[in-house]
């Protein structure tokens, strides 16, 4: 069976892929800085795919992996199952551009687990398939961080069900969830979340948080942040909020001449787009995520 | 002289503490029936009571109900408790509608009631006292200016033979016994509680109370609180429950159903410190009409489990509802409380203050459900919830479930959680307060926002006990 | 000539209470406005309304601009129309850049000004862009910052100048643009929309007389009680100065 992505990378030295009985594995050397992102894009297909992906950042390893489903990925269903060992002390960035074909149903689970004193960074970007089913686990160690950021954006009659846990079991550990979407038309978003912080996890700083923008008066939006701390030496938050456009930042772009549907387009577009001042040194990715909206 | 741990600030219930509450007198009345329930038991308790035809079939129905509704899915692990082993329903007087004096109410009733304080507080500021005991209410007065006005404030038994209409017309309606298992065993085994009703345009200033009483050994308490504001109407309605210690299990699932009409109002205070061997499986349900405005505040200490999570149903066009409430879990306890909110009319909108605190162990969970249907155009809705863990044994859970199927809503959720800040503590310690009142001041400064809402005496009571549950060590 | 822009008898309120009680006021091209006034007299009502802002509710008079009823217009239309309110509260909007966003605006003019012409090419536009900027004493990088995103208040106003300078309106409304600009800023907004507005209108908003030294009016209005009280020449602002409002 040939493999369904391809890897891409500037220098293909300390990355290994293997194909197992059970998937693929795909594992970055240790000690070693990988210079420009490594990407993995999915090849064009109608057939139904069954993807499982293990990843291992070795032990001080740096690198920005660019996971890409374009919209020529085309089959009815798509099951994916990725998960990521982040060594201890690496530093990972993981950024995942979806955009597969509308009318596909996707269900993903996405397993990352942060080692001691390790750092990552994930960026999950979510436009395509017509169903999504997103799961994705962080399990973070001692003074270790991890960052999650997930925008998505629902058209039409997609409907996206995006789920964001994250749980700290050593001392020290600091982790924030960012949620973005924007619902348009007759479209379903809801996103979902748990931060659990275990009694072994002293010194903790989390936050999680879901901002949506509902545009259309049929669509649906939900949000269920929640948090689960059993001890007290933590600082933890979180804050969801469904909101419209605000009519005020609608009136002065409309002082500028600006008419309202620009005003919308504009509004709506940079809501989504300041996490992509992030992703500075990947102009790239920024233009491709820009391209989608 | 100032307030403190030595000289707390005199008010109702400042002479108390926990044994007062703990205090029980024996009784013999609790041979009359046995434990369990049966639809002979439902016949029996209706017929007792002289009820209306129809009061009897919506037992029935409802006690049929019960077998067929499944125990909740979510919260605290419910199976310890026994429904078989509870006792539901016993008359401690023959007497119904109360006494019509203080001095007419038997003594060992009285000496309860003393103990906890009611004469008192009746004569300071209450406007008229229901009071239960052992599922009958036993004291009850109306004072002459409300029954001028036409305000009705009468034990739920007495109102639907006073008042079977307007009982009829409203009784389980917000609350249907479908709702869930506890309500339709509570629709069958309902007994006492109380019945207000304010009429159109009456506003009612001093705070109308009820005292709930739970005495002998595994007692179950399934008192009915319906209260109906008529349009224009405002009143004050505050609950206060409190229960001894006991080994076997104790369950409370009673339920209280408020209407306010439109340009109504109604503030609903209620501090429960239920002993802590409950089961605290209320229902508190509100619908609102055009304008109408509802405030609840609560105060949960005790209980062992509670399952609380009282409901605003926003129906009419910019009605309006607060829900401050604080919630202690101690040892061995779990706090499971939230706030419910449906907005459903144009320009609604909501505000939910919960502040919980968890200690020795006890598990606090807020479990909120804020929806915004299609209808609600404009709807607002601002929700806090903070949890203070006060050691490192202790947990808290927020669960909030936001929805919303209108593009005009705007919501805003925010929650924090932590401890006690050091530096905080320290800088109190360093002006020469001890540490720990220097964390009560701080715990107390936490609840303020919710405290400060009460009626004075209120006020006092939940930072007394606030007070006890910081002191308490493990149980 | 008829006049550019012509208030009749302007009633408005907001959330329900009447604030505009009967303003009338006419604009003629090339004139500048100072329109003074207590707090809470209506000014910043007046500007807002000229723009269209939600909020505020028109319950009589009338208002013509270069001949058509403004108030029948959207926010969107005026702005077209060569009309440009500087806000005393500009909006901070995250994600759009000031660039960006003046970019849009500008190419919405031309289409409406000049719909057979290709749009501006970005090269040029920023030229023009940053030459405004150096005389307003702008630093280089300003525009790529998101729109008044942690702008100072002084940054704030400098920025909704540029704005208008860019937009090159028929009529500007400036509400409280002096309040919290030190001189130097001062000066130099004063020179930018002097520059900006040559042989066009302004509507100078102001509670202080401080801004009359560096923008000459030809005209000075007082606004107390949502009403115009009197009204005078250059001279008339002197008057007030030493007097205060109190005196009328």
């Amino acid at each position: 069976m040939p493999i369904p992505f391809d890897i891409l990378a500037p220098e293909t030295r300390g990355i290994t892929l293997k194909v197992t009985k059970g998937g693929y594995t795909l594992t970055l050397a240790a000690n070693r800085t990988f210079e420009g992102p490594i990407l993995i894009k999915f090849r064009p297909t109608d057939k139904n795919l069954n993807i499982s992906l293990s990843v291992t950042i070795g032990k001080n390893a740096k690198a920005t992996i660019v996971e890409e489903w374009p919209s020529d990925v085309r089959p009815a269903t798509i099951n994916y199952d990725v998960r990521i060992a982040a060594n201890e002390k690496s530093d990972l960035r993981w950024i995942t551009i979806q955009n597969v074909a509308k009318t596909s149903i996707m269900a993903e689970k996405r397993k990352t687990t942060i080692g001691n004193k390790a750092e990552v960074n994930i960026y999950s970007f979510d436009f395509g398939a017509k169903r999504l089913e997103s799961h994705c686990e962080q399990s973070i160690g001692a003074e270790a961080e991890c960052n999650l950021t997930s925008v998505a954006r629902t058209q039409g009659t997609q409907h996206f069900d995006i789920i964001c846990d994250e749980s700290f079991t050593g001392k020290s550990g600091r982790g924030e969830i960012r949620c973005k979407g924007v619902a348009q038309d007759t479209s379903h978003l809801k996103f979902g979340g748990l931060l659990t912080i275990e009694k072994t996890a002293g010194g903790t700083q989390a936050y999680l948080k879901q901002e949506t923008l509902n545009l259309s008066s049929k669509a649906k939006v939900s949000a269920t942040p929640a948090l689960n701390i059993k001890t007290n030496d933590v600082k933890a938050g979180h804050g969801a909020s469904i909101r419209n456009l605000s009519p005020e930042e609608l009136f002065y772009l409309a002082s500028r001449g600006i008419n309202e549907k620009m005003g919308k387009k504009m509004l709506t577009e940079a809501f989504l787009k300041e996490v992509l001042n992030e992703l500075a040194d990947l102009p790239d990715v920024q233009k491709r995520v820009t391209s989608f909206l | 002289m100032k307030p403190s741990r030595k000289n707390p600030s005199p008010g109702v219930f400042s002479g108390l503490n926990r044994k007062t509450f703990d205090h029980h007198d024996s009784t013999g009345y609790m041979k009359k029936f046995g434990k369990g329930h049966s639809e002979e038991l439902v016949r029996v308790i209706s017929e007792d009571k002289g009820e209306p035809k129809w009061m009897l079939d919506l037992r029935l129905r409802a006690y049929r109900h019960f077998f067929k509704a499944p125990l909740p899915s979510f919260g605290p692990d419910l199976s310890k408790l026994d429904l078989d082993g509870i006792c539901y329903f016993a008359k401690a007087a023959d007497k119904k509608g109360g006494f019509k004096s203080w001095e007419a109410v038997p003594k060992e009733i009285k000496n309860t009631f003393e103990r906890l304080g009611i004469p008192e507080a009746e004569r300071k500021i209450l406007a008229g006292v229901g009071a239960q005991y052992e599922s009958e209410v036993i004291y009850h007065k109306i004072e002459k200016e409300w029954a001028r006005q036409g305000v009705i404030f009468l034990d739920m038994d007495v109102a639907l033979q006073k008042h079977p209409d307007l009982v009829k017309k409203y009784f389980m309606k917000v609350v249907p016994i479908t709702d869930h298992k506890f309500m339709a065993l509570h629709g069958a085994m309902w007994s006492g509680g109380t019945f207000l009703y304010i009429p159109k345009g009456v506003k009612v200033e001093k705070p109308l109370q009820a005292y709930f009483r739970m005495n002998a050994r595994s007692m179950g308490q399934f008192e009915h609180t319906l209260i109906i504001i008529d349009d224009g109407a405002k009143g004050h309605y505050i609950e206060g429950c409190s229960a001894p210690k006991y080994g076997s299990s104790a369950l409370h699932a009673g339920c209280v159903e408020i209407y306010v009409g439109k340009n109504a109002k109604l503030r609903y205070s209620s501090v429960e410190n239920w002993s802590k061997d409950t089961y605290n499986l209320n229902t508190k349900r509100a619908i609102l009409s055009k304008n109408a405005v509802i405030e609840w505040v609560g105060g949960n200490m005790g209980s062992g489990v509670t399952m609380l999570y009282p409901a605003s149903i926003l129906k009419g066009d910019n009605a309006k509802a607060d829900h401050l409430g604080i919630a202690f879990a101690n040892a061995g306890q779990i706090q499971d409380t939230g706030s419910k909110v449906f907005h459903i009319g144009k320009n609604t909108s909501s505000r939910v203050i919960m502040k919980s605190l968890s200690k020795g162990g006890g598990q606090s969970v807020y479990r909120g459900d804020l929806r915004i249907a299609k209808t609600a155009t404009n709807a607002i809705s601002q929700v806090e919830c903070d949890a203070l863990i006060l050691d490192p044994k202790s947990s808290s859970e927020t669960i909030p479930n936001i929805e919303s199927a209108n593009d005009t809503a705007t919501i805003n959720h925010e929650a924090r959680v932590g401890r006690l800040n050091e530096e905080d503590v320290f800088y109190l310690m360093s002006r020469g307060i001890p540490q720990e009142e220097a964390e009560a001041m701080i715990v107390n400064g936490f609840i303020n926002p919710i405290v400060r809402e009460l009626p004075l005496e209120y006020a006092v009571e939940m930072n007394r006990l606030i007070q006890m549950e910081m002191e308490n060590k493990v149980a | 000539m008829a006049p550019l822009l012509n208030i009749q008898n302007l009633h408005a309120s907001v959330e329900g209470k009447p604030v505009l009680n009967g303003v009338n006021l006419k604009i003629n091209e090339g004139e500048i406005h100072a329109l003074m006034g207590p707090n809470g007299s209506g000014k910043s009502t007046l500007s807002n309304i000229l723009m269209g802002h939600p909020k505020f509710r028109v319950t009589k008079g009338k208002v013509m601009y270069k001949g058509k009823d403004l108030l029948k217009m959207k926010p969107h239309e005026r702005a077209l129309a060569g009309i440009f309110l500087a806000f005393q509260y500009p909006k901070e909007i995250g994600g759009v850049s000031l660039e960006e966003f003046l970019l849009a605006a500008y190419r919405a003019k031309q289409k409406h000004d000049k719909p057979n012409d290709p749009p501006v090419l970005v090269f040029r536009f920023k030229a023009m862009l940053d030459e405004l900027m150096k005389k307003l004493k702008m630093p280089e990088k300003f525009a790529e910052r998101y729109l008044n995103v942690g702008f100072s208040g002084g940054e704030k106003k400098k920025a909704e100048v540029l704005q208008m300078a860019v937009l090159r309106p028929d009529l500007a409304v400036m509400d409280e643009t002096d309040s919290g600009l030190d001189v130097d800023a001062l000066k130099t907004v004063c020179a930018g929309i002097k520059q900006a507005m040559k042989g066009k209108s302004v509507l100078l908003v102001t509670h202080y007389q401080r801004v009359l030294k560096y923008l000459t009016p030809d005209f000075v209005h007082v606004l107390k009680d949502g009403k115009i009280v009197k009204s005078g020449g250059k001279n008339f602002a002197e008057e007030l100065e030493k007097k205060g409002y109190e005196a009328l």
